[in-house]
């Protein structure tokens, strides 16, 4: 409940500092529009030239693109300024020194603590595009399917942050590492369908890195209806991940506070 | 009853040792090797509650660790370490609730948008302090401070000496009950780090913190600390009051005399001439000649003015790191 | 103020100021060779997803994967990054100390800019190899070397214009969005999304009028051997030329501007 009201807090003052800036304001409206409108153009232009792509047709690649859109809004909004360039803000510049003599828990202080509500406007258009390629799809989706779709959604923000927090640990271990611009390429990838890649990459991005799961998933579960297998693997996987994260990030402040040596 | 116990403590890191160049680089990647750093050894003070305290030692002497590992940042390799009567390093929010650790050092936490007020009442709710004790709480410290117009300003707009402000105001609206103040007047001009000085004197009065002080500033410890931990090379080589510690290390005292036309040579009999202006002159006399050769002077010369002096603090600590403690 | 003008230096003084420089920070990148291994990751992911998805709609098009390979070597070899080593001192300050120095304040960016293209490079051969293998590519030699002086200028102008964009850092504090808007325009038009040809008509001849075309496609399309004969190498050389030198007087007189700004305005 506390957390709760902690994130709450966070994020109500954060968009308190956001709304001080009115032109920043107006001029990440544009460039979200921007980055939206290439990658419609992307969709666009393969499409005027095939009326397949690996088995995606132009209207489900449209609602896979607003999927994408909709989970990168959110992984900017409550995840990216919290754990970006985790081994200099937190470990050089001593923010992880803050947080641990904070009385809350300090996954939760260095991890989910902050936002960057303007990253939301992402999501206002990611849904409008996902909108656009039901309306051209020409068959909404059933209630159940957008059920299952939120929960498919939820476990893959669930798995996004667990992947952030896994990498940020690597800090504790190489605190010289800094594989942020690594990570951000690499989630450009799950904004493609997953039968693009061939397959020693397919494989890895399936199991290794889930990265194109996260946006096919949902995606088909919202366009075919709800699979049973799928729902349960999705949210195995999600606690799987978690539990991961937050064992790593445990055995992570145990050595840097010097307690295992 | 104690405010903080250490018993033996001792802090090891083990750093990587690399010679330099690639090949030694890259046989490092798969044959690590390790150097022990011994940065705290056989460690042992305790505090009084409302004491407050110098912790003070050269640069790697061991403060900082000592402090990190007394707030809970750090995992003492052996010892007994008691902060309020819990282990640090298990960091309980009722023991963090507590404590405040603040280093001049490091800027202010949190984001740099927001505006003082919003921060304190983010702190409020993290720290949870009931709605009316916050209020009187900001109301006293904004009076010490002089808050009032830093309020509604963003952090990232503020001066270094308005940040400090700011940092001490957010520490502290919880009403720590032990204060870890680590180079706390770092970079201040004289007027912030009166400022300081004269708030840590006032806020341990007005609510009883214990505090334990580290700073390279003299006048600091002078002023705030009646009694003094002396560190070096992770050991304590001193703990007591500050003027017995002059007296031990200083057995001189200077005696200063103006007397024009008085004959330099007769003055290098009486003592070592440290300085020499414009017919006035100051001696270091050894303390127990101190009487007999200021009878003497008196007699021989024609004196205008005679005072006996303690050496400068700072001469007497810079003694003390180079020479350690007789 | 003649920091960036360089007519008043001797030439051969640049650029052994430019070597010297040059020198200096490809000592001092090595130290984070994993953290410029992530930046070839960085500039090879467009190439590489764009060969997936063309190579998805066109599977016996032996023209795709060819393509991308080389871009994916183009990209990687022009890849600048003004908006962080430029922009940056102007944000702190930095710049204050670099216009006290008797050299141009551009000579430190351009060893900047050649000392990471260096390291970008050295790292991502391998990687083009190992793409053009696992797609079974082939190269002819004439055309690779044909179409070096085309990577060459079209190195030339990418800097330019990133440099250019970073120049806004005087007024803005958004520069890495700007710059950003800067990538986006250049994958969309550059022929990173999809190869020029493959773009509906009048893209492709909008494509052909602008500058991102000459910085990354077209030395790519030379190499993999689509685009050669004298005519259409030497047209695309004066398009190169054209654009370097509008973006050079461009980025000339928003330097002036905004030093004067800075002096003035102070930061």
């Amino acid at each position: 409940m506390t957390l709760l009201k902690l994130f709450a807090a966070g994020f109500g003052r954060s968009l308190r500092a956001t709304l001080t800036f009115r032109v920043n304001l107006l001029f990440d409206i544009g460039l979200s529009v921007i980055g939206l409108v290439a990658s419609l153009a992307t969709v666009f232009i393969v499409y005027a030239r095939t009326d397949s792509l690996a088995g995606w047709t132009e209207a489900e690649t449209y609602v896979l693109i607003g999927t994408f859109q909709v989970l990168s809004s959110l992984k900017s909004t409550f995840i990216d300024p919290n754990l970006a360039w985790f081994p200099d803000n937190a470990i050089r510049r001593g923010m992880l020194d803050t947080f641990l003599l904070q009385p809350a828990p300090t996954l939760f202080l260095a991890s989910l603590a902050r936002s960057t509500p303007l990253s939301l406007v992402q999501l206002v258009l990611g849904l409008g595009v996902i909108t656009l390629g039901i309306v051209d799809h020409g068959q909404p989706p059933e209630p159940a399917a957008v059920l299952a779709w939120i929960i498919t959604l939820a476990g893959a923000l669930a798995v996004t942050w667990a992947m952030g927090v896994l990498l940020a640990c690597l800090a504790f271990w190489a605190p010289r590492l800094q594989l942020d611009v690594f990570y951000a390429s690499a989630w450009q990838l799950g904004g493609y369908p997953t039968d693009i890649y061939r397959r020693p990459l397919r494989l890895v991005l399936t199991y290794l890195f889930p990265l194109t799961l996260i946006a096919t998933v949902p995606t088909s579960t919202l366009l075919d209806g709800p699979r049973v297998l799928v729902l349960v693997s999705t949210v195995a996987g999600a606690t799987v991940s978690c539990l991961l994260a937050v064992g790593c990030w445990r055995l992570g402040l145990r050595r840097y506070t010097g307690a295992t040596s | 009853m104690t405010a903080v116990v250490v018993e033996d403590l001792c802090m090891t890191y083990r750093a990587p040792v690399r010679e330099s160049g690639w090949k030694a680089t890259l046989g490092s990647v798969f044959n690590r090797q390790y150097r022990d750093v011994p940065a705290v050894q056989h460690v042992s003070f305790a505090l009084r509650p409302g004491e407050v305290v110098g912790f003070i030692g050269p640069n790697g002497a061991g403060k900082t660790t000592t402090m990190k590992i007394l707030s809970g940042l750090l995992h003492a390799t052996s010892g007994q370490v008691r902060v309020l009567g819990h282990s640090p390093w298990q960091r309980r929010s009722d023991f963090l609730r507590r404590i405040a650790f603040i280093r001049g050092s490091q800027p202010v936490g949190g984001s740099q948008e927001l505006t003082v007020l919003d921060t304190l009442r983010y702190q409020r709710l993290l720290y949870e302090v009931p709605p009316a004790e916050f209020q009187q709480n900001l109301d006293e410290l904004t009076a010490l401070l002089e808050l009032g117009e830093l309020l509604p300003r963003q952090l990232r707009a503020l001066s270094l000496g308005e940040k400090m402000r700011a940092g001490l105001a957010l520490s502290l609206v919880y009403r720590p009950e032990v204060m870890f103040l680590d180079e706390p007047t770092l970079g201040l001009d004289v007027t912030g780090a009166t400022t300081m000085r004269r708030f840590v004197a006032q806020y341990a009065e007005r609510t009883g913190a214990t505090v334990l002080l580290t700073s390279h500033y003299m006048a600091d410890v002078a002023t705030l600390c009646p009694r003094l931990v002396l560190i070096d090379k992770g050991r304590i080589q001193y703990d007591g009051k500050l003027d017995e510690l002059a007296a031990k290390l200083s057995p001189y005292k200077l005696v200063r005399l103006t007397a024009p036309g008085a004959d330099e040579r007769r003055l290098r009999e009486a003592g070592e001439l440290v300085e020499s202006s414009d017919g006035t002159w100051v001696l270091r006399v050894p303390r127990a000649d101190v009487a007999r050769t200021t009878a003497r002077l008196l007699t021989e010369l024609d004196v205008a003015d005679l005072s006996v002096e303690e050496a400068p603090l700072e001469a007497v600590i810079d003694q003390a790191y180079r020479e350690g403690v007789g | 103020m003649s920091a960036l003008s360089l007519g008043s230096h001797r030439p051969g003084r640049l650029l052994s100021l430019i070597a010297l420089r040059i020198r200096r920070e490809v000592l001092e990148w090595s130290g984070t060779w994993w953290f410029l291994l992530t930046l070839v990751v960085q500039a090879a992911l467009g190439p590489l997803i764009g060969m997936f998805v063309w190579s998805a709609v066109y599977p016996a098009d032996s023209y795709v994967a060819t393509y991308y390979v080389t871009l994916l070597l183009v990209t990687v070899m022009t890849e600048s990054f003004e908006q962080h080593t430029f922009s940056e001192k102007i944000y702190d300050g930095t710049i204050s100390h670099d216009l006290l120095r008797p050299q141009p304040v551009v000579v430190d960016v351009i060893g900047a800019n050649l000392a990471i293209r260096i390291w970008l490079t050295a790292m991502g051969i391998p990687l083009a190899l190992l793409a053009g293998w696992a797609f079974g590519v082939s190269l002819s030699w004439a055309s690779v070397l044909v179409a070096v002086p085309l990577v060459v200028l079209g190195g030339v102008l990418r800097f330019c214009w990133v440099f250019l964009l970073s120049l806004t850092a005087f007024w803005t504090e958004r520069v890495h969005a700007i710059a950003g808007f800067g990538w986006t325009l250049t994958s969309l038009l550059g022929g990173t999304i999809a190869p020029l040809a493959f773009l509906p008509g009048p893209l492709r001849d909008v494509g052909q009028l602008l500058p991102f075309y000459p910085m990354l496609g077209l030395p790519a399309d030379v190499a993999a051997g689509r685009v050669h004969g004298l005519a259409p190498v030497l047209t695309g050389i004066a398009m190169q030329g054209v654009w370097i030198a509008v973006f050079a007087v461009c980025a000339v007189l928003l330097w002036r501007a905004g030093i004067r700004r800075y002096t003035v305005v102070g930061a």
